[in-house]
C-alpha cells in the first residue's frame, strides 16, 4: 500500500545526500539556538541563585587580589590570597556593620578526586559565617568539626569519603547542594582546621606561620544602612592602603554585564547560523521542486491532488527537520551535562544548571524558530505547487 | 456517453504553439490527432485532459465548459476515471516499483485498489513478471505497458495518449496498439491520440491533422 507517509520515506532514502544535508543545516540551527539559550539560562540561573542567597551587603578583599578573590567567589578558580593585615577587627567596629564573617582561601594542587585545576579550601568559623554557614544550614549540616570538611556538589566528593589537603586528612560529612558560584567547586574547613595548617613549620613559605589568616571578608549591615558608604569607609581602613571593597550589586552588575555581552554575542551568531542555514534549505527545498515537477505533473495526470501532493512534501521535510532536531537537541544535552566541569571553568562568569522547565521551554523556543525556519523555506515552493497548471509543472509535457 | 466538444481553443508559447481548433467527438470514436513536431498536439491533449488552461476558446465534456464551470480541484478529479491520460515520457515515479506505481494513483487518495481489476490488467498487458521491478530495470515498451496499466486500473471512459509508440521496437509497438485497439472497440469509450505511427492512422475513426 503507497502512502503519503510511505512514499514520503522513499523519497528520503533514494536521495540519501540531500537527506543528509537537510538533516545537517536543520541540526546545526538546532544546536546554535539551543545552545546558546541553555548555556545563558545557566549563566543566569547561577545570578539568581547570588541574588537570592544574598550572600552579603558588602565583600572585602586585599586589593591587588580583588580579580582573584571574585573568581573563587563566582567560579571556584583556586587561589591563595590573605590580608597582609587584617582588617576585620577596624571593619566591626564600623557604625553600620552588623556581622563580619573572614574567610581563607587555600588552594590545593590537584587532588586525586575528579575535579581539575586544583580544588579550593574554604575556611570558616562555622559558628559565626553567615555566608557559608547559611548554606551549611540549608543543606542540614550542624557542625562542622576540625577533622570535618563540607564539599561543593561539583568536587566530585561524596559524604563518608576522605579528603586529604596539606597533610592532613578529613571526612566528608556532606555535600552542598549547587549554587552555580564558585562554592560548587570549593571545599569548606574550620578556621580550627586551616589554623594547624597555616602555622605549621611546613607550609611557612605559603602562610608565613601565621594563624587566622583572612582572605575576604563578608559583611552584613544594620537595617537601612547606607551600604555604598560603609563600602568607602571600609576601602579608607589601614590608611586606604590594601583593601577592596563590592557591593553586590556592583559585583553582580559586573557579572549581568558580561551574561549580557555574551548574549548579545550569541544573538548575532545565531542570526547569520539561522539566516545562512534559511537560505540553504530554501535553495534545497527549491531544487528540490524544481527536480520533482515532472513527477508532480506525473501524479497531477493521473488525478493526484495538489493537496495529496504538499502532503507528501510536507510529510518528507517534516520527518527529516524532526531527526535533524531531535539530534541537536540530545546532541547540546550530552556536551552540555558531561562537559559541565569544563564549561563552567571556560565561562566568566556564574553556571548553575537551569530548572527542568527552563529547559523544556528553551526546546520550545528553539522547535518555534526551526519549525518557523522551514514554514519560511518551503513556502515559496508550495505557493508556485499551488499556482501554476499541471502541465506546467510537468514542463517537458507542454 | 460523452461528448467532448472543443471550441476555437488556442494556446501560445512565444511563436510557437496551437492555433484555433474544433472538433466534436462522442463515446464509441477513435480520433488521431496527426501534425508536424511543434504544431500543438501535446498541448492540445493537455487542454482536452484539464491540466492546462487554453488561452482562448472552450473545452465542453457533456456540456459544461471545464475551464469555466470547473474548478482546478474539479479538473483533477475529472482524470480519477472519467479521462485517463497518458503522457508522453518517463512518468513513472522511479522510487517506487511497478505494481506500487499502478497502484498508487489510487492508494494515495485512501482508497483501496481492486485487486482482481490490477491482477487481470497486468497479465493482458504481459506485465506480470516485472511487477516487483524499478521503473530503471524495464525496458521502453514495458514501461510504456505500465503507463497504460496505471491509467487501465481506473477505468476511464475517455482515454487520451501522447505518442504512445514513439521510441518502441516494433513488437513493443505491436503491443501498445493491441491494447488501444482492444480499448476503442468498446462503444462506451473514446479514445484520442497524438500520433505519427501509421497503423493507428489505418485504424481510427476519424483523423484530425493540425496545422
Amino acid at each position: 500500500m503507497v502512502t503519503v507517509s510511505k512514499f514520503a520515506i522513499e523519497n528520503i532514502i533514494n536521495e540519501k545526500f540531500r537527506s543528509i544535508l537537510f538533516i545537517t543545516f536543520f541540526l546545526i540551527t538546532t544546536v546554535s539556538v539551543f545552545m546558546t539559550d541553555f548555556f545563558i539560562d545557566n549563566m543566569n540561573a547561577g545570578l539568581k541563585y547570588i541574588n537570592k542567597q544574598h550572600l552579603a551587603d558588602i565583600m572585602v578583599v586585599p586589593s591587588g587580589y580583588d580579580k582573584s578573590a571574585k573568581e573563587a567567589l563566582f567560579k571556584g578558580t583556586a587561589c591563595t590570597v590573605s590580608f597582609e593585615k587584617d582588617p576585620v577587627s577596624q571593619i566591626r567596629l564600623l557604625e553600620d556593620v552588623e556581622a563580619v564573617s573572614p574567610e581563607l582561601y587555600l588552594a590545593t594542587l590537584t587532588v586525586e578526586c575528579c575535579t581539575a585545576g586544583g580544588v579550593q579550601v574554604i575556611a570558616i568559623d562555622p559558628g559565626t559565617d553567615f555566608t557559608v554557614g547559611k548554606l551549611l544550614k540549608s543543606n542540614k549540616i550542624k557542625s562542622l568539626g576540625v577533622k570535618n570538611v563540607v564539599a561543593g556538589s561539583d568536587v566530585g566528593l561524596s559524604k563518608g569519603e576522605k579528603f586529604d589537603i596539606y597533610g592532613n586528612s578529613f571526612d566528608v560529612i556532606g555535600v552542598l547542594e549547587e549554587t552555580g558560584t564558585g562554592y560548587d567547586k570549593s571545599v569548606f574547613i574550620s578556621y580550627d582546621a586551616a589554623n594547624p595548617i597555616t602555622t605549621s613549620k611546613k607550609y611557612k613559605n605559603i602562610f608565613s606561620g601565621e594563624r587566622d589568616l583572612v582572605s575576604t571578608v563578608m559583611v552584613n549591615l544594620k537595617k537601612n544602612a547606607d551600604a555604598e558608604k560603609t563600602r568607602r569607609m571600609i576601602e579608607q581602613l589601614n590608611n586606604g592602603e590594601g583593601i577592596k571593597a563590592y557591593t553586590p550589586d556592583s559585583m553582580v552588575s559586573e557579572l549581568t554585564e558580561k551574561i549580557g555581552i555574551f548574549k548579545d554575542i550569541s544573538n548575532i551568531m545565531n542570526v547569520f547560523v539561522v539566516t545562512v542555514s534559511l537560505a540553504a534549505v530554501f535553495t534545497l527545498v527549491s531544487v528540490n521542486t524544481e527536480k520533482r515537477k515532472n513527477r508532480i505533473g506525473s501524479l497531477l495526470s493521473v488525478g493526484i491532488s495538489k493537496w495529496t501532493i504538499i502532503r507528501i512534501f510536507m510529510n518528507e521535510y517534516v520527518y527529516l527537520f524532526i531527526t535533524g532536531f531531535t539530534a541537536g537537541i540530545i546532541l547540546v544535552l550530552i556536551i552540555a551535562y558531561s562537559l559541565n566541569p569544563t564549561i563552567r571553568q571556560v565561562l566568566p562568569v556564574t553556571y548553575k544548571s537551569a530548572d527542568v522547565f527552563s529547559v523544556f521551554f528553551n526546546i520550545l523556543k528553539t522547535f518555534a524558530v526551526t519549525i518557523i525556519m522551514l514554514a519560511a523555506s518551503v513556502l515559496f515552493s508550495f505557493v508556485e505547487i499551488l499556482k501554476k497548471e499541471p502541465a506546467q509543472l510537468a514542463e517537458e509535457q507542454v | 456517453m460523452n461528448i467532448l466538444k472543443v471550441e476555437n481553443i488556442e494556446k501560445h508559447f512565444g511563436k510557437n504553439g496551437l492555433g484555433k481548433t474544433d472538433f466534436t467527438v462522442s463515446s464509441g470514436e477513435y480520433l488521431c490527432i496527426t501534425g508536424e513536431s511543434g504544431c500543438g498536439k501535446t498541448t492540445l491533449l493537455n487542454i482536452i485532459s484539464g491540466m492546462l488552461r487554453p488561452d482562448g476558446g472552450k473545452v465542453f465534456l457533456n456540456g459544461k465548459d471545464i475551464y469555466g464551470e470547473l474548478k482546478e480541484s474539479s479538473r483533477i478529479a475529472l482524470r480519477r476515471g472519467k479521462i485517463g491520460y497518458i503522457m508522453q515520457g518517463n512518468t513513472l515515479i522511479p522510487e517506487l516499483n511497478v505494481i506500487h506505481n499502478i497502484c498508487c494513483p489510487a492508494e494515495l487518495r485512501g482508497e483501496k485498489t481492486d485487486r482482481e481489476t490490477v491482477d487481470e490488467i497486468i497479465e493482458r498487458l504481459e506485465i506480470s513478471n516485472i511487477v516487483k521491478s524499478f521503473p530503471s530495470e524495464i525496458s521502453g515498451g514495458e514501461y510504456r505497458r505500465v503507463l497504460l496499466a496505471r491509467i487501465l486500473i481506473t477505468k476511464p471512459e475517455i482515454l487520451l495518449a501522447d505518442e504512445p509508440t514513439s521510441n518502441l521496437d516494433e513488437k513493443s509497438a505491436a503491443k501498445v496498439r493491441n491494447i488501444l485497439d482492444e480499448y476503442a472497440s468498446d462503444k462506451d469509450k473514446l479514445l484520442i491520440i497524438s500520433t505519427h505511427d501509421n497503423t493507428f492512422l489505418s485504424k481510427c475513426s476519424r483523423k484530425l491533422n493540425i496545422a
